[in-house]
């Protein structure tokens, strides 16, 4: 399953693929002006992980190479596991970057802080759930015939994530504040997620198997 | 003996198509040309045994495996050449190397970078840029690098020129030289399987026509010419194909032997190539 994730990463960051997620991340960064960096930064690290997918997603798809993939000594489950995990991964490293910079940004004195682990893990939360509903739909579809349902679903984060962190209410906040101690709502939540991403990746093998490649 | 391929009763269906109980076997050692006209259902039987597409029932056994409950075992010991490049276009030849190599346990470098070498491939070439015929060579290359015991091509001369075709079937020549290495070869061209195959199986319109050896075939079918005076309701079931021209006709038989017998010398009887039997059987009569 690694070398599945690790093909998916290898065939997503092209050259030309992080750069352009070097812009639009820095486009990402301009337009939410109003909120603080690291908002701004818990919000990236929501959106790359997607951006990165999708690229995978559509390569597999483009010049069907998927039945490449399909020959070699790999069962369908393991394709589909390997997305799910591989969107864990790449949530971790992302984060992992956007932590690293933080703390060089605080190095040179600007003072702003780390991201709290339990926000990241309600970002964690928010990609699983949101990775729960796209994902069977790219497998039952194609990327290609499934594109139009998952850009739908992308603006409407895009659109909920803004709203979260731009409102007055700050939603994101307040829940993360309510959130804020290891209690049994937050554990609740936690595994509740894991529980319906476990059983997303299920849908997904039965559609997948399905399928005609 | 060893079986390398055993299919059985195997259905496919789909809408306006389909497989209908199609049985194979495949020995170790030996060369399979699969061959039938466009449409007739080689690619999607391929991708049957290859688990690309779902049965609607039957049993694809390889190396007397299930091809589904084994997959990884059974893909481990396939290597694989289609029709046309699947492989990641934006990718140089190395990337995808990289990308293939880590999934099989066998993976030689070293013959990897020997056919780069024979094939003038360049590891630092995009796929995208490569010509057909380069891309067929690439996935023949990655294909006999996992010291494979069946490669499974899918039509790999369609759409090259000669010489390109001529290095390929040369490649499977010497590829068949050793003897623990079995070729499932599916074409339409079939003067590509002249040189290297031991058995000729022939599908039509998703149905067996048959599956036999390559000199057995030569031993049973023949061109048949003679005037249109043999030519009668009775005499017709004689012939799987029959072309009426001005001097007479010319017809497809598999029963040499018998036809020999009964019209001697009225008929001339000359040796048939794959071509004309593909061409007769699927034509039929109507000609």
């Amino acid at each position: 399953m690694i070398n599945l994730i690790r093909k998916d990463i290898l065939i997503a960051l092209t050259k030309w693929n992080v750069i352009t997620m070097i812009f639009l991340s820095i486009f990402y960064f301009i337009i939410l002006d109003g909120i603080s960096v690291e908002k701004r930064l818990l919000f990236l690290a929501a959106i790359v992980p997607f951006f990165i997918m999708q690229i995978s997603f559509s390569f597999d798809d483009r010049n069907k190479s998927i039945r490449v993939i399909r020959s070699l000594p790999v069962r369908a489950e393991e394709v589909i596991y390997s997305k799910y995990l591989g969107m864990m991964i790449i949530f971790a490293a992302v984060t992992l970057v956007l932590q690293a910079i933080l703390l060089v940004l605080n190095l040179f004195g600007l003072n702003i802080g780390i991201i709290s682990w339990h926000k990241l893990l309600l970002s964690g939360v928010f990609i699983m759930l949101v990775t729960s509903i796209s994902f069977p739909a790219y497998f039952k579809l194609s990327y290609s015939k499934s594109r139009i349902f998952n850009i739908l679903l992308y603006v409407f984060i895009f659109i909920m994530l803004n709203s979260f962190f731009t409102s007055d209410m700050d939603m994101l906040y307040s829940v993360s504040k309510y959130l804020d101690k290891v209690n049994i709502y937050f554990i609740l939540l936690v595994l509740v997620t894991i529980l319906i991403y476990f059983i997303s990746s299920i849908i997904s093998i039965n559609l997948y198997k399905t399928r005609d490649l | 003996m060893d079986k390398i391929l055993e299919i059985k009763d195997l259905k496919k269906d789909y809408k306006n198509f389909s497989i209908k109980d199609l049985s194979l076997t495949l020995d170790r050692g030996y060369v399979m040309g699969f061959i039938g006209p466009n449409g007739a259902g080689k690619s999607t039987t391929i991708k049957l045994i290859m688990n690309l597409i779902r049965k609607s029932s039957g049993e694809i056994k390889l190396f007397g495996l299930d091809n589904i409950k084994n997959e990884r075992e059974v893909k481990e010991r396939i290597g694989f050449v289609y029709d046309e490049n699947y492989y990641y276009e934006e990718l140089t030849i190395d990337k995808m190397k990289k990308v293939i190599a880590p999934f099989y346990k066998n993976w030689s470098e070293d013959t990897f970078n020997r056919y780069l070498k024979d094939f003038d491939l360049d590891k630092n070439q995009k796929i995208k840029k490569l010509s057909k015929g380069m891309k067929m060579k690439f996935s023949l290359a990655a294909a006999l690098s996992h010291k494979a015991e069946l490669i499974i091509m899918d039509e790999p001369t369609g759409g090259l020129d000669p010489v390109f075709r001529r290095e390929i079937i040369d490649i499977l020549y010497s590829l068949i030289q050793d003897e623990n290495k079995s070729i499932f070869f599916s074409t339409h061209i079939t003067t590509d399987l002249d040189k290297i195959a031991d058995y000729i199986t022939f599908i039509n319109d998703g149905q067996l026509v048959f599956s036999k050896e390559k000199d057995e075939i030569a031993e049973s079918y023949s061109l048949v010419k003679g005037g249109l005076e043999l030519l009668n309701s009775e005499s017709k079931k004689d012939f799987i194909g029959i072309k009426r021209n001005s001097f007479g006709f010319e017809a497809l038989t598999d029963k040499k032997q018998e036809l020999i017998k009964k019209y001697r010398d009225k008929a001339i009887f000359e040796k048939v190539s794959l071509e004309d039997i593909m061409f007769y059987t699927v034509k039929g009569e109507n000609l």
